[in-house]
């Protein structure tokens, strides 16, 4: 079996694709998590976005190294309250974006929250990805640098990206993807060593974030 | 049908009399059935007569146009819970409530489908005050992402369009000119300004084409306070935990109606996430209300909710809707069972994909019949589901005084916080090792065979045990050799079902 959930063949909707990736937008509400969503599945940032209320499900079949992948793209809520359902859907999550706007301080002090959150309920080996998005508007409040520092100290790769002006969105959901295959590649190669045995890819700014939390 | 031509009356299009068909004739029935209806609504309302009214909003077509709908509602939810508009707004009502800001990050993304952008900032003005007014009047309730498309629809039926150059007399009303500076008015200031705002008794705009869009606000936040504190109180706690518990009930009332279903589709053992924006925005969220007059399902399941007096309308609805729906999503379920990495996400995946976007006009139609037809009655297992002072439990007949509405919501407030965030049957415990890693490593198999291994274990064992109490062994073992052959044919999709079934009985392990 090559990769993650490898696709049967005696699934009807079956070999328009090779494997199955299934990744986990956060952050907080407002932060622009369905504008990059949707900017990346459908092209477009339209006037009429609609806040997400719990979760919502899309997916776009993608060519990483010749390979067509499928990705199975979650967004969430982001209002704390519905953080109990939210993290039911962690689970075998294998990348997560968490995301934070860049006009507004807040949401990125917010990231150490979520970045506890999902070392609380996703898999260990998920890939996490920091993403700070509307890098367009001129009212900005958290300079790239401080981001930068943020993705060192969780030990996560960093992305700027603006939804509106379609900067950087479709490398955001490459770059995860291709960590994610990396990831599973190297993973096979390692084998069955337990889940405690930290796995460290070449992949930039990847080192494997520790268990605590 | 190219050689007909149409003719508009009363703004329905139809065909004319030289191909007088079927068509035209179903037509004027139902042309002639709505005048009729209208004709009683105006009545009731004239007289006063409440009973009447709730029955015809309870009827097919609800209360047919907002002209209608908006005094309807007013009369239903007035005669259910007096309120005194004036006083509220003295007693407290001044602080920002702390959830100000959520709510206007949701505001900015309301009427996104309005073209005309006065309309629209005037709408959202209009939404914005309505939903601070009611959370500073009752700053025990916590606002939720959803509550600003319930509110949505309440602004759209209270909203009036006048066409141009007829005569209104603005004297008695604000002229609020809802123009950018006018929406961002209400959050940038310390809300001196809104209080000021908040008195006035009408609001209006002027749109494009010169007509004129204008929304009563008293009028409007009557209905909206009314309805919350009598329809919302379980949504509207710190916590999700009350709107979890209602969301039980749907997989119940599937159960009553189709167990094959109801196991099937694995409604035994996930939580019934999927229907969360549904239920929280009576299905305002997912069926984005038509501005115009059109006789949208949205507004119709209002109807009934005041009409009926219960908010077992969207849990019935909601259910009936997977029932209609079941066989496309039983196909979609099997087709998909490999791409998805827990019955959680399937089951989610596959409604999301097949029922509220795949659902019809016709369909909700349909839906909506079956629900006004329906008792509206609770689950038997309810009581120990809902807690005492849930709105499904407390709606009586006659009118409830405001204060005992408030006590109820200080209780079940109470209630919430000593629950705290308990989570409905969630196995929230990251699994130690990831379904998709086992099944890279071909370790996943191993686990199939173990759970077939005990699920035979479990039948022979309950046959062995049947026939030492010599109970009817022969029915009971052919019942069982059944279920092994519909699991052949079944593939693997559902050795879980009924394999545990056997053993969950025999070893009397509930749900947990
Ligand atoms: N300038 C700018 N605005 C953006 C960008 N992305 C999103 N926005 C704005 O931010 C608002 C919120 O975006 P959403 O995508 O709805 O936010 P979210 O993170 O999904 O929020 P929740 O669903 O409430 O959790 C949108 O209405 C957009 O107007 C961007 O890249 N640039
Ligand atoms: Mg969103």
């Amino acid at each position: 079996m090559s990769g993650v959930r490898t696709v049967s063949s005696s699934s009807a909707n079956a070999k328009s694709y090779d494997s199955i990736m299934k990744i986990l937008l956060v952050g907080d509400s407002g932060v622009g998590k369905s504008c990059l969503l949707v900017r990346f599945v459908e092209d477009k940032f339209s006037p009429s976005f609609i806040t997400t209320i719990g979760i919502d499900f899309k997916i776009k079949t993608v060519d990483i190294n010749g390979k067509k992948v499928k990705l199975q793209l979650w967004d969430t809520a982001g209002q704390e309250r519905f953080r109990t359902i939210t993290t039911a859907y962690y689970r075998g999550a294998m990348g997560i974006i968490l995301v934070y706007d860049v006009t507004d301080e807040r949401t990125f002090s917010n990231i150490k929250q979520w970045f506890s959150t999902v070392n609380q309920h996703a898999n260990d080996e998920a890939q996490l990805l920091l993403v700070g998005n509307k890098s367009d508007m001129d009212t900005r409040a958290v300079s790239t640098d401080q981001g930068e520092a943020l993705a060192k100290e969780l030990g996560i790769p960093f992305v700027e990206a603006s939804a509106k002006d379609d900067t950087n969105v479709n490398d955001i959901f490459f770059l995860l993807a291709k960590l994610i295959q990396e990831k599973i590649d190297s993973e096979k190669l390692v084998g069955n060593t337990g889940r405690d045995g930290s796995v460290n890819v070449g992949a930039a700014g990847n080192n494997s974030k520790s268990n605590c939390c | 049908m190219a050689s007909s031509y149409t003719v508009r009356v009363n703004d329905h299009e139809f065909l004319s009399e030289s191909v007088m068909d079927e068509k035209s004739v179903v037509y004027f029935r139902h042309s002639e059935r709505l005048s009729k209806k209208t004709h009683g609504l105006s009545c009731a309302l004239a007289d006063g007569d409440l009973e009447a009214l709730a029955a015809l909003g309870r009827d097919t077509d609800g209360f047919l146009k907002h002209e209608l709908r908006g005094p309807a509602w007013l009369a239903l939810l007035k005669s259910r819970l007096p309120f005194d508009t004036a006083s509220s707004s003295k007693n407290g009502g001044g602080d920002p409530h702390r959830d100000e800001h959520q709510i206007a990050l949701d505001v900015k993304r309301s009427f996104g489908d309005i073209k005309d952008d006065n309309a629209k900032a005037f709408l959202r003005h209009a939404l914005e005050r309505t939903i601070v007014r009611v959370l500073r009047a009752f700053p025990q309730l916590s606002y939720y992402q959803g509550y600003h498309d319930v509110c949505a629809v309440f602004v759209l039926v209270f909203a009036h369009a006048s066409a141009p150059g007829v005569g209104h007399n603005l004297s008695a009303s604000t002229s609020s000119t809802a123009s950018a500076e006018g929406m961002d008015a209400p959050h940038d200031s310390d809300g001196s300004d809104i209080s000021e705002s908040l008195s006035s008794s009408s609001i209006s705009t002027k749109l494009a084409d010169d007509s004129l869009l204008l929304v009563d606000s008293e009028q409007l936040f009557e209905a909206v306070v009314i309805f919350t504190l009598l329809y919302l109180r379980d949504f509207m706690m710190n916590s999700l935990t009350f709107t979890i518990d209602q969301l039980a009930l749907i997989p119940l009332i599937v159960k009553q109606k189709d167990s094959y279903f109801y196991r099937t589709f694995q409604l035994d053992k996930i939580d019934p996430f999927f229907a969360l924006s549904s239920i929280l925005t009576l299905f305002s969220h997912d069926l984005r209300p038509q501005s115009d007059d059109a006789p949208s399902i949205v507004f119709q399941v209002f109807d009934l909710v005041i009409s009926a007096n219960s908010m077992m309308v969207p849990l019935v609805a909601y259910s009936y809707l997977l029932l209609a729906k079941k066989d496309d999503l039983l196909l979609r379920y099997k087709e998909n069972i490999d791409n998805f990495d827990n019955s959680t996400d399937l089951i989610h995946g596959v409604i999301q994909q097949e029922m509220i976007a795949g659902s019809s006009v016709q369909l909700w139609n349909d839906i909506l019949d079956a629900s006004r037809n329906s008792s509206l009655e609770l689950p038997r297992e309810s009581k120990k589901i809902l807690n005492k002072y849930s709105v499904l439990l407390t709606n009586s007949r006659g009118p409830i005084l405001l204060e005992e509405v408030l006590t109820w919501l200080s209780r079940e407030i109470c209630l919430n916080e000593s629950v705290g965030s308990r989570n409905a049957r969630l196995d929230n415990k990251k699994s130690p090792v990831p379904k998709w890693r086992l099944l890279a490593q071909g370790r996943g198999s191993i686990l199939v065979k173990f759970s077939l291994f005990i699920g035979v274990a479990a039948i022979l064992l309950k046959l062995y045990m049947q026939s030492l109490e010599g109970h009817q062994g022969h029915r009971r073992i052919e019942l069982y050799f059944d279920q092994i052959k519909s699991l052949k044919f079944l593939g693997l999709t559902q050795p879980r079902r009924v394999w545990l079934d056997p053993l969950k009985t025999l070893l009397k392990i509930g749900r947990t």
